[in-house]
């Protein structure tokens, strides 16, 4: 009895870790997103709300939620609101196959840095990934606007065009690990002391150009461009409810993607890799902390790297880029699939 | 005649390594790290170029009045010199000149001694757009554009000129800005100056 | 005991979507409730320990299917959303006497499955390599023929899609790119 009640206060400590996560740093990076932004632009950015703008995302959120919660006449109210559950609930249960880190020991008890470790970790991730698609066609059908429903279309060919190219991206270092776990994802990088980013490339370009896609960043914003869409199918939502649409989209979705991708390509907790030699770890002082300091530090510097992206380049036509992902991203990972399936018996040895 | 400029395509290296990409790349990656060049606005303020378009003013009579029209002006319109209230001669010039029907209200008033003097002078900045043609009008050099430019008011009521209002702006321009050099653009030194010196509040 | 409960829990839900879909007549609503369905089935797999299946339902039949009808419902008006001219009742009795000889049919396969198979036979498998490399090995060693023919099928249907959906004369391709 004691054990079970053990286990579950884990899970739970375990849930509650990964929601303040998943929300509260996910409005935090509106922060850095626009701080980023400032000062690409050579703009200071937010700097009136706490120290350099520091309380700026909770004086954002205050204000979304004390406004006006707005309706468009004619809309369906039950698919509205359905709609900002289906997009939250899915980014957010993402998470639960998210590795942290390697299994610690406290009080005498193992404890695995991951909600679930379940063997398909990886479908699962793309799985619930795309059921993000519903909760826009949902918003822009619901909406009962014909920008909100463009958007929506846009945004949902996108998306079907680029789950294919990155479940193809992604078999590549599936293929290397033989397991389709997170977890032990990253265990084998770390026995077969290779970052799976040294020997796929090709697929790191095609998961991130998916990873963009479907998130929605520029060069890939079509569903959202603000000179002819307003802001796609979030026009008819209001208040906080405008507010949740980007912060699971732009925010959280980037999150769990780009620790996916370090997951797959970058050794997830691991060090410095030189590939077949070993690992160089330069927070060797930091003791038992120094893997998740990696591992936030990887994700953190992708998710950088996604924002100078978004800053830096102009905006695809539409055509443009469902042409990409079908001409281009597509059949390169097909032959990034032959090509590792000739090199994988060298890396298994 | 139309001047075409056709760009180069990629070679094969520049699409396989994204050479274009890094370059942008490169690009925001330096301007992130420079000093920014924006003013904290509600905390730091600008000193607007001396030939900005403000808010609209009225010169008051100090002796540095525009000879010898002044004094024609004065003799024709039978206006009382008042030093130290405004130069205006009631010509209505101004009025003609400006787009708007509605925008100037001014009404003279006579003294017993059978001259008169500027008794109501109403500008709706509602309606204006702050194009200068008035200004250029004045004969007298008295309707000016200060560099007042916080515009921003809570009522309606606020938008009105009155000729107090007006004359409280001329006089604060005078003490700042008037022996300023007039020059079409401002230095840079002179363009940072913080705006704190002025301390006219209209309103 | 705790599996059963959440078996229960799982098919009950299964049963009323299925319902849902039957009933409801705006057509999102319809396709909302088949998504619901397809997740409850997904669910009931995980509960049975078919992960792999699991995933496979939830990516293939939940997203990449049921994607398919929404994009195309969206598009449909709203006027012809709300018309119920969607109910067939005489085609809906017709169909029952299919149903119940395709679960007659299901019932025999099922005992002549579990009559073939030594109990605890396939479980033990399960449990001794995972349930993604179950799946991997049966199909490339037993299923390994029909496998082959299946995918040569799907290949041909992609490349026949392919050329249906070129275009003969390229009409814009030459000034916009």
């Amino acid at each position: 009895m004691m054990e079970i009640a053990i286990n579950l206060l884990i899970i739970l400590i375990k849930i509650l870790v990964i929601l303040a996560i998943a929300l509260g740093i996910g409005a935090y990076l509106t922060l850095v997103e626009r701080k980023v932004a400032a000062h690409i632009q050579r703009r200071p950015g937010p700097m009136v709300v706490g120290w350099h703008g520091l309380l700026q995302p909770i004086a954002d959120g205050v204000k979304l939620i004390t406004k006006e919660d707005l309706f468009p006449r004619y809309g369906n109210r039950f698919l509205y609101n359905l709609a900002l559950i289906m997009a939250l609930v899915p980014a957010v249960l993402v998470f639960a196959v998210v590795p942290f880190g390697p299994t610690i020991e406290i009080g005498g008890r193992e404890i695995k840095p991951i909600l679930t470790d379940v063997n398909v970790g990886i479908l699962l991730v793309f799985g619930l990934g795309s059921l993000a698609v519903y909760a826009i066609a949902l918003a822009g059908w619901a909406s009962n606007s014909k920008y909100a429903l463009i958007g929506s279309m846009r945004k949902a060919g996108i998306i079907i065009s680029y789950e294919v190219a990155i479940t193809f991206a992604v078999m590549g270092p599936l293929m290397l690990a033989g397991t389709l776990s997170t977890f032990e994802i990253v265990q084998a990088q770390i026995d077969q002391k290779l970052w799976y980013f040294w020997v796929q490339p090709v697929a790191f370009v095609v998961y991130m150009f998916s990873l963009l896609a479907e998130t929605g960043r520029i060069p890939f914003d079509i569903q959202e461009a603000e000179a002819e869409l307003v802001t796609g199918f979030t026009v008819e939502y209001g208040g906080i409810k405008f507010g949740l649409f980007p912060l699971v989209e732009w925010y959280v979705e980037v999150l769990t993607l780009s620790a996916i991708a370090v997951v797959l390509f970058f050794g997830g907790w691991s060090p410095i890799n030189i590939p077949f030699l070993g690992f160089v770890d330069p927070l060797f002082f930091l003791g038992p902390f120094a893997p998740f300091v990696w591992f936030v530090l990887k994700v953190a510097l992708l998710l950088l790297f996604v924002l100078w992206l978004h800053w830096t380049l102009p905006r695809y036509r539409i055509d443009q880029i469902t042409a990409i992902a079908w001409k281009v991203m597509l059949p390169l990972a097909l032959l990034n699939l032959v090509i590792t399936a000739v090199i994988a018996p060298l890396i298994w040895r | 005649m139309v001047k075409r400029v056709f760009q180069r395509p990629l070679n094969i290296i520049e699409r396989i390594l994204f050479i274009d990409f890094i370059k942008g790349l490169t690009v925001t990656l330096k301007q992130a790290f420079r000093r920014t060049i924006t003013t904290h606005y509600p905390y730091e303020k600008l000193t607007p170029p001396k030939r900005f378009r403000g808010f609209l003013g009225h010169k008051v009579i100090d002796g540095r009045e525009p000879q010898p029209a002044f004094n024609e002006w004065v003799e024709r319109m039978k206006i009382e010199v008042r030093p130290g209230s405004s130069r205006c001669v009631v010509c209505l010039l101004c009025k003609r000149a400006c787009p708007v029907p509605q925008l100037f209200e001014i009404e003279p008033e006579k003294l017993p001694n059978g001259k008169r003097v500027i008794g109501v002078f109403n500008m709706n900045l509602m309606l204006c757009t702050f194009c200068g043609l008035c200004v250029d009008a004045c004969p007298v050099d008295c309707l000016f554009n200060s560099d007042i430019h916080e515009t921003a008011s809570y009522s309606r009521k606020d938008a009105i000129l009155d000729l107090k209002a007006l004359e409280e702006i001329g006089r604060d321009w005078q003490r700042r800005r008037e022996k300023e050099e007039d020059k079409i653009w401002s230095d840079d030194e002179q363009r940072q100056r913080l705006w704190y010196e002025n301390d006219v509040s209209i309103r | 005991m705790f599996k059963l409960i959440v078996f229960i829990i799982f098919s009950a839900w299964a049963v009323i979507s299925s319902l849902g879909v039957v009933l409801f007549s705006n057509p999102v609503y319809v396709i909302l409730w088949l998504l619901s369905a397809l997740i409850s089935i997904a669910g009931i797999f995980f509960v049975a320990g078919a992960e792999l299946v699991g995933a496979l339902q939830l990516i293939i039949y939940a997203v990449a299917i049921a994607v398919f009808y929404i994009f195309v419902l969206t598009a449909v008006p709203w006027e012809k959303a709300l018309k119920k001219d969607s109910h067939y009742r005489v085609e809906g009795v017709i169909a029952f006497p299919f149903i119940i000889l395709l679960y007659i049919e299901m019932f025999i396969v099922f005992t002549l499955g579990v009559m073939a198979s030594p109990k605890k036979q396939l479980k033990l498998f399960i449990e001794r390599i995972g349930n993604a490399e179950v799946v991997g090995s049966i199909l490339f060693s037993k299923y390994f023929i029909a496998f082959e023919i299946v995918s040569l099928v799907l290949l041909m249907g992609m490349i026949g899609a392919v050329l249906i959906g070129r275009k003969e004369s390229q009409t814009y391709d030459g000034d916009t790119s």
